[in-house]
């Protein structure tokens, strides 16, 4: 079996290397560079989910040197597959295949207006090979080199559109941002790397000798900041609003679907794994003759996270339903997820902290499973609506939902498959969504019926409200999307005259409903999957407690978590249809075939017009209301006049909302930064000769000094 | 036995299922009767929601021609959600689903079916069902934290979020159940019995005043059957919830066993608890005027602490 993957894996890196290098050769030909491109992408995301899912059947630690470098510090660059990697290149690669196929019908447009698609190709192929390092790399230097490199490529990627202000711009938000993150992570490395005695591979921080309780809470620290800036949380989060939507959309799928889940995985990596030194002896690997230690985390690292995640979620999702641009829309409701996801992480640790013996075992694989398996939900769902709200650009050119409307009629099955995933999205069954927000209730659960003290319990409560308030917003969000942009009749000559889209795209979007569909009601076989990426942290046979009792009804009491006969909790899940069909056939069968008249709908007897339909803005303006305390509404109007106070000229009226967050804190981030930029300028002036002269300076003062 | 006890489980899903259906009209005709004569009027005949419901079956449909088939699915799609939420009550010992009657999945069976209601208020395109959509999600938001809560501190009393095992751990437990957070949480539920129902004084069912309604609004485009139907789910929605208060709060009574006298007697007791709940329901919309919008999320955030409070009681007061 071990043989299998030295020829999948390898194969699945070579063919994004392929798809990269045939494109960028047939850069001048660009239709070639498209097919042969984004079809060689596909055909590697394939064989990587392939690869993915043999291992995490038959697990085992599989080792692949890169090169051994000749370093003075004895580095060997290592990659490294274990279940964790395994479920990453699951996640990646599942987004990957969606993004590709519809990239090959979205390009197209690109191709009509003469945009240079080839070189996008080739940094789309480039991008997965540098998701791919992240997740695989064993080695705090190759990490750091892949984890940069993800970070430019996506740069590259989001500018493609460089001729709009607001792209540049939001490119380089995203460019700084994604910086300050990456000094924080190297920060945490560095430390690692002190600490360990000058070790750069990941097994030497699994050891974790010399670490101290002080640079163990400053690594977990800094990592929660760096991988927090990547995905976007709260209040690390402003950037990703302005990044995501103006990429290409499926880059913007992968970005938001795909490339922010890297972030969780390095947090999953570092707290889980490099911290704690669990995954080391639970999954046997060689432990190359270091010592080995178990720790246990401290209790606030949990209770860090658990709050963190309630907050991004909750304002996300606030945020996401103030939305009137789709795709920003999408990109609040990231922040959202990974605020859910967080969750579970957080309770996780928590969890695994508290001096039970039963619980940092059973719980603790419970919350992971919630985390995982709504990482994985996300990616599906939110590749699907990206690509959705992508395939409405392309038929209407706009991202505007106030110019929206009437689209379930012109594209029947971007409407269906925008409608699956905003169900999912919701968290309402059968679908994936549901089950795994079930899974965090149930966590939620477990952290107030076990933590330790009240302040802990009141947290968890808040928490179990806080999602409740998150998944009744989300509903109320993409009901928006979905009945503002899709119903009624169209507000704009656009949206009237609206098409359906290419094949490939809808084929891409429709892959990505049905897995939507399939992997809610399949519940038990991701549990399955999933099992040895949660028990390389939380101990072998630690998901058959999940597992051992009876449905998937869970029994908290105090510390004994179980679990019911498996697989009633699918049924359940498709009752309502089952009901629903009973009763039309019921019906039919009383009442007869149905008789329906069509007419205009009432609208008092006048002609109804589209302007009459509530828009999204009339559509929240409740909820605005109920929040004002948060989002501050503001409406200005200005009225000039012809002749005062009878014959007025014109009428501007501006509405929206302050980012409670973005008015004050970043303007005064910003200006302080200018301003050091500024000081620096003075060594600086361009000149080529000045900087030779610099280096010859410090030459000379390294020979003095060496 | 085990393909008999199957069979006796169908047997008894198909026989609650079919109670709470026929039954349910009634209790929207024992309202509307306990109202009538509570305003010194003699009112409809109690049967009259039953005389309603066959009439609108009987009418052609009229259908908007800007709707879609959102508008088609949806009464079908929410008389399932409430079908299927009959089969989680533990009326007559356990409930039919057995270990599948997770109380949040039937909170997210009642969230799918007003999330298809909403949309279908949006697909005509006039404002009155935009109106009653943008409202509904409203209340929607500022009751499900309240709601969650109500459940959490009931799941984490009994160890379970499974509906019927709540049930019988509570009915065993005598008038020991009534702790501090027993009530809190029966009261915060008692709140949202009346939000959920879309009574007064959150939603008046009886009115299409456009400045008041909210449930009718996104339904003003329906007639004929699917009419029908979405009014009988509505009433279908009425009893679960009240039933679900009944078995949550007021579970003495429920047969721990599983033979047949004791069955019929407890399901006969829970149509008496839901009745007494009805007529209670009947009351308080004779003495409460309808909230304006905005004074709603008071009334649930009131609710909410409540339910706050239940949770962290039983830790405090033991």
């Amino acid at each position: 079996m071990s043989n299998l993957f030295f020829v999948l894996l390898p194969a699945t890196l070579l063919c994004y290397t392929l798809g990269g290098i045939v494109a960028a050769v047939c850069i001048q030909r660009p239709y070639q560079a498209v097919i042969w491109g984004y079809g060689l992408a596909t055909l590697a995301s394939c064989l990587g989910v392939v690869t993915a899912c043999l291992f995490l059947l038959h697990p085992q630690p599989w080792r692949f040197l890169l090169f051994t470098a000749i370093d003075p510090i004895g580095a060997r660059f290592e990659l490294l597959l274990d279940p964790l990697a395994a479920f990453f290149i699951l996640i990646i690669s599942l987004g990957g295949i969606l993004a590709s196929i519809y990239a090959i019908g979205s390009s197209q447009e690109d191709l009509e207006r003469h945009k240079n698609v080839g070189l996008l190709t080739v940094g789309y192929n480039l991008f997965f090979l540098t998701m791919f390092a992240v997740v695989l790399a064993n080695n705090a230097y190759l990490f750091l080199v892949a984890w940069e490199g993800m970070s430019l490529v996506s740069y590259f990627l989001v500018s493609f559109n460089h001729e709009a202000e607001d792209v540049r711009r939001a490119g380089l938000l995203y460019l700084i941002m994604t910086h300050v993150g990456t000094a924080c992570l190297l920060g945490a490395f560095l430390l690692f790397f002190s600490a360990t005695g000058e070790h750069l591979s990941f097994d030497a921080f699994r050891a974790g000798g010399g670490l101290n309780v002080w640079s163990r809470n400053l690594i977990f620290l800094l990592a929660v900041i760096g991988f927090g800036t990547k995905a976007g949380l709260m209040p690390m989060h402003f950037w990703l609003p302005h990044a995501h939507p103006v990429a290409p959309s499926h880059i913007s799928a992968l970005m938001s679907g795909v490339m922010i889940k890297t972030a969780l995985y390095g947090l999953v990596r570092i707290s889980f794994d490099l911290l704690s030194g669990v995954g080391l002896q639970a999954t046997g690997y060689p432990s190359s003759g270091l010592a080995f230690q178990r720790v246990i985390p401290p209790l606030w690292w949990g209770t860090l996270l658990l709050s963190v995640g309630l907050i991004s979620a909750v304002f996300g999702v606030l945020y996401a339903l103030m939305e009137t641009d789709l795709k920003r829309l999408l990109a609040f409701s990231s922040i959202e997820n990974m605020g859910i996801i967080c969750l579970g992480l957080g309770a996780a640790l928590l969890f695994q902290a508290l001096p039970l013996p039963f619980a940092n075992g059973g719980l603790a694989s419970l919350a992971l499973f919630a985390a995982f398996f709504h990482l994985l939900n996300h990616t599906l769902f939110k590749s699907t609506l990206f690509l959705g709200a992508g395939a409405v650009l392309h038929a209407t050119s706009t991202r505007n939902l106030e110019q929206l409307g009437g689209l379930l009629k012109r594209m029947p099955w971007t409407g269906l498959f925008f409608l699956v995933g905003s169900l999912a999205i919701a968290g309402l069954p059968p679908f994936n969504g549901f089950v795994s927000e079930w899974l965090t209730y149930q966590t939620l659960l477990a952290v107030v019926a076990s933590a330790p003290d009240l302040w802990l319990k009141g947290l968890g409560t808040l928490a179990l409200g806080g999602l409740a308030l998150t998944g009744a917003l989300a509903a109320t969000t993409f009901v928006k999307a979905f009945g503002i942009g899709f119903l009624a009749q169209p507000r704009s000559e656009a949206a009237a005259k609206a098409h359906e889209v290419h094949w490939t795209m809808r084929l891409g979007m429709g892959g990505g409903a049905v897995l939507t569909a399939t992997v809610g009601v399949a519940s038990g076989a991701i549990l399955t999957l999933l099992t040895p990426t949660l028990e390389q942290w939380t101990g072998t046979g630690s998901t058959q407690l999940l597992a051992s009792y009876p449905g998937w009804s869970l029994h908290i009491s105090g510390t004994i978590l179980a679990q019911a006969d498996g697989n009633l909790f699918l049924p359940v899940l498709l009752l309502p249809l089952g009901v629903a069909s009973l009763g039309w056939l019921i019906v039919r069968w009383l009442v007869g075939p149905p008789q329906r008249d069509v007419d205009e709908s009432w609208a008092c007897g006048v002609q109804l017009k589209p302007s009459m339909a509530y828009t999204s803005i009339a559509f929240v303006k409740p909820l605005r209301r109920v929040f004002q305390l948060v989002l501050q509404p503001y409406r200005e109007t200005k009225v000039s006049y012809l002749v005062k106070p009878y014959f007025v000229e014109r009428i501007e009226y501006r509405s929206g909302i302050k980012s409670l967050l973005a008015s004050g804190v970043i303007h005064a981030l910003r200006r302080r930064i200018f301003s050091l930029a500024s000081l620096i300028r003075v060594v600086q002036n361009g000149s080529l000769r000045l900087y030779l002269g610099y280096i010859l300076v410090v030459l000379v003062l390294l020979l003095l000094f060496a | 036995m085990t393909f008999l006890s199957g069979i006796g489980t169908g047997v008894a899903a198909v026989v609650q299922f079919a109670a709470v259906v026929m039954v349910a009209p009634l209790i929207q005709g024992v309202i509307k009767t306990v109202k009538a004569r509570a305003q010194r009027r003699l009112g409809a005949p109690i049967w009259q929601p039953y005389a309603d419901l066959a009439k609108y079956f009987s009418k052609t449909e009229v259908v908007s021609e800007q709707s879609s088939w959102i508008t088609t699915l949806t009464p079908y799609l929410v008389f399932g959600c409430m079908g299927a939420a009959t089969l989680f009550l533990p009326l007559a010992g356990a409930a039919p689903l057995g270990g599948a009657a997770d109380l949040i999945v039937l909170l997210a069976l009642f969230a799918l079916a007003r999330v298809f209601t909403v949309l279908a208020g949006l697909d005509a395109g006039g404002a009155f069902g935009g109106m009653g959509s943008s409202r509904e999600m409203m209340v929607a938001v500022v009751a499900e934290p309240a709601l969650l809560l109500v459940v959490g501190s009931v799941a984490l009393r009994a160890g379970t979020t499974n509906l019927s095992q709540i049930a019988s751990r509570f009915a065993t437990q005598g008038l020991y159940l009534l702790t501090p957070s027993h009530l809190l949480a029966a009261f915060a539920c008692g709140l949202l019995v009346i939000t959920e129902t879309g009574r007064l004084p959150v939603d008046n069912p009886d009115t299409h005043l456009e400045l008041t309604m909210i449930h009718e609004g996104m339904l003003l485009e329906y007639s004929g059957r699917s009419l029908a139907l979405l009014l009988w789910a509505t009433s279908i929605k009425q009893v679960v919830v009240i039933s679900l208060f009944v078995s949550l709060f007021l579970p003495w009574g429920i047969p721990l066993t599983g033979d047949f006298p004791a069955v019929v007697l407890g399901l006969f007791l829970s149509l008496g608890k839901v009745l007494i709940i009805a007529v209670a329901l009947g009351g308080i919309e004779m003495l409460v005027p309808k909230f304006r919008l905005f004074r709603l999320p008071r009334f649930l955030l009131t609710a909410f602490l409540a339910a706050f409070l239940a949770i962290l009681s039983q830790y405090i007061i033991r």
